[in-house]
């Protein structure tokens, strides 16, 4: 594939320093095609999360590289992937995803404050960000005031807050009731529609199955997935 | 959104902590503020009565010490302990004037006054006196008295009323006009009729001379050393003396209110410790959508500068507040000699408020500083993956 935005090569991740070490990622090699929708699946503790950090430039791998549009970000400084964050990803994690003393809008406009983003502009859009998600009447709504999958919406504006290419999101409906979950599913569909590139973190068969591409991760490998026929035949 | 906004409501967030740790630096500072302007208008007080002294020798028994020379500043009783004798050898040095002060004490009205014995015609002349009312001494053994002008106002004191003295009455003849020195507080004898009615004998308390020639201050003093064995100082030397003892003791007391800072800064790297670890998450997810690291310090340093910055603010206003509602308190407890001479007049000083408050922001800094490299330092998936 040449239009992978990401692509990653031989990725390794051990964690722990000394005698107990996790073995997390044990050689990874992906692409993941511009604008595609990319669901990455496995057994708990076998390193999903480890590797959507990797793909968001989040943390480093021990060895191997994440190429991201291109440019390898596996050996970029601290604050050099700190832009690259602000710039091409957004990120939507399982829990506690919101700054609880700040309103829904504020979360929004905080990401746009490491965007450079003017104060004044960061209003409106965060205005706009809701209104895409359906919780204008929640601007200046608590996380603690808004549900679970409410704060999730939120969230995914954060994410869309810089106006990034790639969204990743590790398990955005882990925690929710099914009812929520459709919700927050739904706008993530309209956002992929945008033209953005979505990979998901999920546990939800049926999200995998309607997904372009799906990943499979066992023990820290890409393994064969009974999705695999799916995803070539898409 | 900017840093401060999201600093700011970080701050009041633990509403009990916050104003528990920000109690600690403004009651540092407060104290810190209090002492300070005490101090330094104890000192202003001081360098006033010096000047006002006029004079450029003070002359005391030898065994004087430095306590007993600040109390010629301050307007306190000294021991009558100079044999008169003295006074005369002294006068009689060519190109010198000097006056002898016998000092007592009594009460008016139940408060302690002190009475000065002296020479009439000579006090009069040396400190300028000027009549406010009344007719001065006309005789050097007048039994009656003349009052300094805060004596006449404070006890409501009029011409002809008559004060008891050792048991013996006295008509006030004259009050002196205002001279803003110690001798608006003092009741006025010839010296005679005070070595008589408190049975003292042919001794003074100390001299105060004034010289002809300012510039040959050394050949004077060997002058005076060689007729009698006294201790002679300037009124320069005596002041700086008296202000180095000053000085040690606002530093002792400084010190205190230092370490009561100290205490206030390990409150403040202690709440901001604590922030971290209760915010371990939040500062993974303000790294995750885009934070630098050098953001997440800012963040840090600012909130706890911040403390600095309204501790600071308040503690100043409470402690001007304390000093001027304390200076009197502490003046009339006695506990310090060295207090006496600062009675009501704490005041407000624009360099103290600057410098204290720039010092809490440095201090609270400071103790930002580790907890904010800490927070720094955390690596996003360290953050992030806390529970
Ligand atoms: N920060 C860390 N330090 C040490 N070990 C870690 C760390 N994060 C993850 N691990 C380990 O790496 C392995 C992979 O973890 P990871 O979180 O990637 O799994 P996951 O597939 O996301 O699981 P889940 O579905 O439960 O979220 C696990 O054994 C985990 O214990
Ligand atoms: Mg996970």
């Amino acid at each position: 594939m040449t239009n992978a935005i990401i692509k990653t090569e031989n990725l390794e991740k051990i964690y722990g320093k000394s005698t107990i070490k996790t073995h997390a990622l044990k050689g990874v090699d992906m692409e993941i095609p511009k604008g595609s929708f990319s669901c990455i699946i496995g057994p708990s503790g076998h390193g999903k999360s480890t590797l959507m950090h990797l793909l968001g430039g989040l943390d480093k791998p021990t060895s191997g590289s994440v190429f991201v549009d291109g440019m390898d970000i596996s050996k970029l400084s601290d604050n050099k992937l700190s832009e690259i964050r602000t710039q091409k990803i957004g990120f939507v994690f399982q829990f506690f995803n919101l700054l609880q003393n700040l309103t829904a809008s504020e979360n929004i406009q905080t990401a746009m404050m490491f965007g450079k983003i003017s104060p004044k502009a960061q209003k409106k859009k965060a205005a706009k960000l809701l209104e895409l998600v359906n919780l204008s009447d929640k601007a200046n709504a608590k996380p603690s005031e808004l549900s679970g999958g409410q704060q999730q919406r939120v969230s995914i504006a954060r994410a869309l807050a810089n106006d990034p290419d790639i969204l990743l999101m590790d398990e955005p409906t882990g925690n929710l009731d099914s009812e929520s979950e459709a919700e927050v599913l739904k706008h993530i569909f309209e956002i992929h529609k945008t033209g953005k590139t979505i990979v998901i973190v999920t546990h939800n068969q049926e999200l995998a199955r309607k997904s372009e591409f799906v990943f499979e991760i066992r023990d820290g490998k890409i393994s064969d997935s009974p999705f695999k026929a799916i995803q070539l035949g898409s | 959104m900017n840093i401060f906004n999201l600093v700011s409501k970080n701050l009041l967030r633990r509403k009990g902590r916050f104003v528990f740790t920000l109690l600690g630096i403004t009651i540092g500072m407060a104290a810190f503020v209090a002492l300070l302007s005490l101090g330094s208008s104890m000192q202003r007080e001081l360098r006033a009565q010096a000047g006002m002294l006029d004079a450029n020798l003070v002359i005391t028994p030898t065994n004087w010490c430095a306590f007993d020379q600040i109390s010629i500043l301050t307007g306190e009783a000294l021991p009558e302990s100079l044999h008169y004798d003295v006074m005369e050898r002294i006068s009689s040095i060519y190109g010198i004037t000097a006056v002898p002060y016998l000092t007592q004490r009594t009460a008016i009205q139940n408060l302690p006054v002190m009475v000065t014995g002296i020479y009439p015609n000579e006090m009069k002349d040396f400190r300028r006196w000027e009549i406010a009312q009344g007719v001065y001494f006309a005789a050097d053994n007048e039994r009656a008295v003349v009052l300094g002008s805060s004596i006449a106002n404070n006890f409501d004191l009029n011409l002809g009323d008559v004060l008891t003295i050792r048991g013996e009455p006295f008509p006030v003849i004259a009050v002196l006009s205002p001279t803003g020195s110690n001798d608006d507080t003092s009741v006025y004898l010839p010296l005679t009729v005070v070595q008589e009615i408190y049975e003292i004998g042919p001794y003074i308390s100390f001299i105060v001379a004034r010289v002809s020639d300012i510039t040959n201050m050394d050949s004077y003093i060997a002058a005076i050393v060689d007729v009698v064995n006294v201790s002679v100082t300037s009124d320069e030397q005596l002041l700086s003396t008296v202000l180095t003892m000053l000085g040690s003791v606002n530093a002792t007391l400084q010190l205190i209110a230092g370490v009561a800072l100290i205490s206030a800064a390990f409150g403040i790297a202690n709440t901001m410790m604590a922030a971290i670890y209760e915010r371990r998450r939040e500062i993974g997810i303000l790294r995750a959508i885009g934070g630098k690291s050098s953001a997440i310090f800012k963040i840090f340093l600012l909130e706890s500068g911040l403390y600095g910055l309204l501790g600071g603010i308040i503690g100043v206003v409470v402690g001007f507040v304390a000093s001027i509602v304390a200076a009197p308190i502490i003046a009339q407890s006695g506990i310090s000699v060295l207090m006496k001479g600062a009675t009501p007049t704490a005041s407000f000083d624009v360099s103290i408020v600057i410098t204290a408050i720039l010092f809490s922001i440095v201090i609270s800094v400071v103790s930002g500083l580790y907890p904010a490299l800490k927070a720094a330092k955390l690596t996003p998936v360290e953050a992030i993956s806390y529970d």
